[in-house]
C-alpha cells in the first residue's frame, strides 16, 4: 500500500513510534500492510513473562500463559472492547498490554481454567507462565 | 488509559459559561437537551442577548444552575413565548451597534451550523480576579480578622467591594445580601494588569475594612456554603462604554445593590477551609460576569490552554495543539457538558455517526462546541501560576446553553487594537489572563 494513501494519523503514529519507541516494546508497520504492526513487548521485569519478547498484532502471537489472553492469542483488555477511544494510539494501546502483562486481573478472565488456576495458587500460575515464556518466548 | 487524560488539567486561563437565559426550544437547540424550563434558573430569565462580544482571554458560556435541580414549576416571570422569537440558539449573529466594550466586529458565523455544533461568540471581560491568587491572612495583632487580598486585572476604572457570609439573589440583579458584617465602601482602581488588593497606597486602612471578622459568626458557619449564599464574595465591577456615554460611574454603585445594565462585572465567590496547622485558607470556588443585563457563569475549558500555548510556540507536531483523532487538524471543538476541548470540527462530526461518548473521558456527548482559536502575537510572558484542580464533574453534568469565546492578546493596556483583529477573524483565544 502507498504510504500516501495512509490516513495522516496512522503516518504520524508510525514515526513517533520509531523515532520514540515506548521503552520495551517495539513496533513496525506490516511491509505487506502498512495499517498493521509487527510488536515486541519484552515481558515486564518481574512478570513472569520477564526475558521473553512477545509478538502480537492486538493479538498475541506468541502463547502465552496469561488468564486475561485465550488460546488463540486474543486478549481481554476493555480499551480494545467498549472502553475504545479514538483518542487511544497504538503507542497507548501497547502501553496498557505491557501493563496487562505485569498485572493479570484473573478476576475478569478470558479463559477461565488459567484464571482458576491465578486465583487457587498464583505461584504456581506463574511458574507455568514463566516455563511458557520459556518454551514459545523466543528470546530476541 | 488515565495517562491520557492526564494531559487535560484544567486551565483557568480558559473558561465556559452557561447563560442564564432560558432557551426556548429552537431550531437551533441541540437535540437531546432536557427542556429549557427543567433546568433553567428558577428565578430569572433574561432575554437572550444577541451580540457578538470580545473578552480578554476567557470563555463564558450560560449561567446554570450549581446544583443538580428538582424540576422546578415554571417561574411565572419566565419568559411568555414572545411574539417574535427569540434569537434562535447560539447567540452568533451580526453585533449590535451597542455592544460592549467597542467590538464592532462580529465573527463570521458558519453558514448553517450542524445541528449538535455549536458556534460561539465572544464577550470581553472588563475585569478579572485571578482565583489562584486568592488569601486570606490574619490581620496583625487581630487573630479574629482575616484580610483578604488578591490580584486582579481591569481594562476598564473598576470598583471592588467584598462581601462576608453574603447571599446572591439572582432574581434581583446578582444583588448580594451580606448577612451581619456590612460591605466596606468600594474600593476604586484605575484600570491596569496585575492590581493587588488592598492597594498597596492605602493599604493597611483599606486591609482593615476589608476582613472577614471572625468574631461575628460561628466556625461553621464560615466553612460552609449554601446555593447562593458564600463565606466570601468579591465582585469587581466596571460601567460599560455605553454607561458612560449615558452619564453614568462607579461612584453611583451601592456595594453588593442589584446590577444594573450598564455594569459589568465579576463576581468570585469563595469558600473557607482549614488547613493541617489550623489556619483559614479560602478557595474561588465560582466566578459568575454580568453582561448587559445578563449573567453568566465562568467555567474552564481543559485542554485549550495548551493548545493556544502550543500554538503560539508555533510547534506544528506538538500532539497537545492537534486533534486527538485525526492528529492533523488543531482542536477547535470542545465537548459538552464535560468541556474536553480535543477534536477539530471535522472529526468531531464524524465522531457523532459513531459514538456518543467523549474520545478523552467517555462521558456521553450532549452538544459540541466550536471554538474559533485567534492565533495572536505572543502575549507577554504569563505569570507562572499553579493551577488547583477544578474538576467539578458533577456540575458540569448540567446543560450548558450557550458559550462564548473570547480573547485578547495584548491584556487591557493593549487589548484596545488588539482585540479588533481577534474580532475581525472572528476569533478567540486565551491564556492572557488569569
Amino acid at each position: 500500500m502507498a504510504v500516501d494513501q495512509l490516513p495522516r494519523r496512522i503516518i504520524k503514529e508510525t514515526q513517533r513510534l520509531l523515532s520514540e519507541p515506548v521503552p520495551g516494546i517495539s513496533a513496525a508497520p506490516s511491509e505487506e500492510n502498512l495499517r498493521y504492526f509487527n510488536v515486541i513487548i519484552l515481558g515486564p521485569d518481574s512478570s513472569p513473562y520477564q526475558g521473553g519478547p512477545q509478538h502480537k498484532p492486538v493479538r498475541f502471537l506468541t502463547k502465552i500463559y496469561h488468564p486475561n489472553v485465550d488460546k488463540l492469542g486474543r486478549i481481554c483488555l476493555d480499551i480494545l472492547k467498549d472502553k475504545w477511544s479514538p483518542a487511544l494510539q497504538i503507542r497507548t494501546v501497547l502501553l496498557s498490554i505491557q501493563a496487562l502483562m505485569s498485572a493479570p486481573n484473573p478476576d475478569d478472565p478470558l479463559d477461565e481454567n488459567v484464571a482458576r488456576h491465578w486465583k487457587t495458587n498464583e505461584v504456581d500460575a506463574m511458574n507455568t507462565a514463566r516455563q511458557w515464556t520459556a518454551a514459545h518466548a523466543q528470546p530476541a | 488509559m488515565g495517562g491520557r487524560q492526564s494531559r487535560h488539567r484544567p486551565s483557568a486561563a480558559a473558561s465556559t459559561v452557561s447563560s442564564s437565559q432560558q432557551q426556548p426550544p429552537g431550531p437551533a437547540q441541540p437535540a437531546g437537551y432536557p427542556p429549557s424550563n427543567v433546568y433553567g434558573p428558577p428565578a430569572h430569565y433574561y432575554p437572550p442577548q444577541p451580540g457578538t462580544y470580545v473578552s480578554n482571554g476567557q470563555l463564558y458560556g450560560g449561567w446554570r444552575p450549581p446544583y443538580p435541580q428538582q424540576p422546578a414549576p415554571q417561574y411565572p416571570g419566565a419568559p411568555p413565548p414572545p411574539g417574535a422569537p427569540p434569537p434562535p440558539f447560539p447567540h452568533v449573529g451580526p453585533a449590535r451597534p451597542a455592544a460592549p466594550s467597542g467590538s464592532s466586529a462580529a465573527p463570521a458565523p458558519e453558514a448553517g451550523p450542524a445541528q449538535e455544533l455549536t458556534q460561539t461568540a465572544t464577550i470581553r471581560n472588563a475585569v478579572n480576579l485571578k482565583k489562584n491568587t486568592l488569601e486570606v491572612t490574619p490581620l496583625p495583632g487581630q487573630p479574629n480578622k482575616l484580610a483578604i487580598s488578591f490580584t486582579f486585572d481591569a481594562s476598564q476604572p473598576c470598583a471592588v467591594t467584598t462581601f462576608v457570609m453574603a447571599t446572591e439573589e439572582p432574581a434581583r440583579g446578582c444583588r448580594l445580601a451580606p448577612s451581619k458584617q456590612e460591605p466596606a465602601p468600594p474600593v476604586l482602581y484605575e484600570k491596569g494588569l496585575g492590581l493587588k488588593f488592598p492597594p498597596a497606597g492605602a493599604g493597611a486602612e483599606t486591609a482593615a475594612q476589608h476582613v472577614i471578622d471572625m468574631s461575628l459568626y460561628e466556625e461553621s458557619q464560615l466553612l460552609t456554603s449554601s446555593r447562593d449564599t458564600f463565606p466570601l464574595v468579591i465582585r469587581l465591577e466596571t460601567v460599560t462604554d455605553k454607561g458612560r456615554r449615558e452619564g453614568h460611574n462607579l461612584q453611583e454603585l451601592s456595594p453588593g445593590g442589584e446590577q444594573q445594565p450598564w455594569v459589568q462585572s465579576q463576581t468570585t465567590f469563595a469558600v473557607l477551609h482549614r488547613e493541617e496547622d489550623g489556619a483559614y485558607a479560602v478557595r474561588a470556588v465560582k466566578q459568575k460576569i454580568w453582561v448587559e443585563g445578563v449573567s453568566y457563569e465562568l467555567q474552564e475549558i481543559y485542554g485549550l490552554e495548551q493548545s493556544v500555548a502550543a500554538a503560539r510556540a508555533d510547534d506544528p507536531d506538538n500532539e497537545e495543539r492537534l486533534c486527538v483523532i485525526c492528529l492533523v487538524n488543531e482542536r477547535d471543538t470542545t465537548v459538552l457538558p464535560c468541556r474536553h476541548m480535543c477534536m477539530c470540527h471535522e472529526c468531531a462530526q464524524e465522531l457523532r455517526k459513531q459514538t456518543s461518548k467523549c474520545p478523552i473521558c467517555r462521558n456521553q456527548v450532549e452538544s459540541l462546541l466550536h471554538i474559533k482559536m485567534y492565533k495572536g502575537p505572543k502575549p507577554a510572558p504569563q505569570q507562572a501560576m499553579t493551577e488547583r484542580q477544578v474538576a467539578d464533574a458533577r456540575a458540569a453534568n448540567a446543560a450548558v446553553e450557550a458559550a462564548v469565546a473570547a480573547s485578547a492578546p495584548g491584556g487591557p493596556s493593549g487589548s484596545g487594537s488588539a482585540a479588533q483583529p481577534a474580532a475581525a477573524a472572528a476569533a478567540a483565544a486565551a491564556t492572557t489572563l488569569v
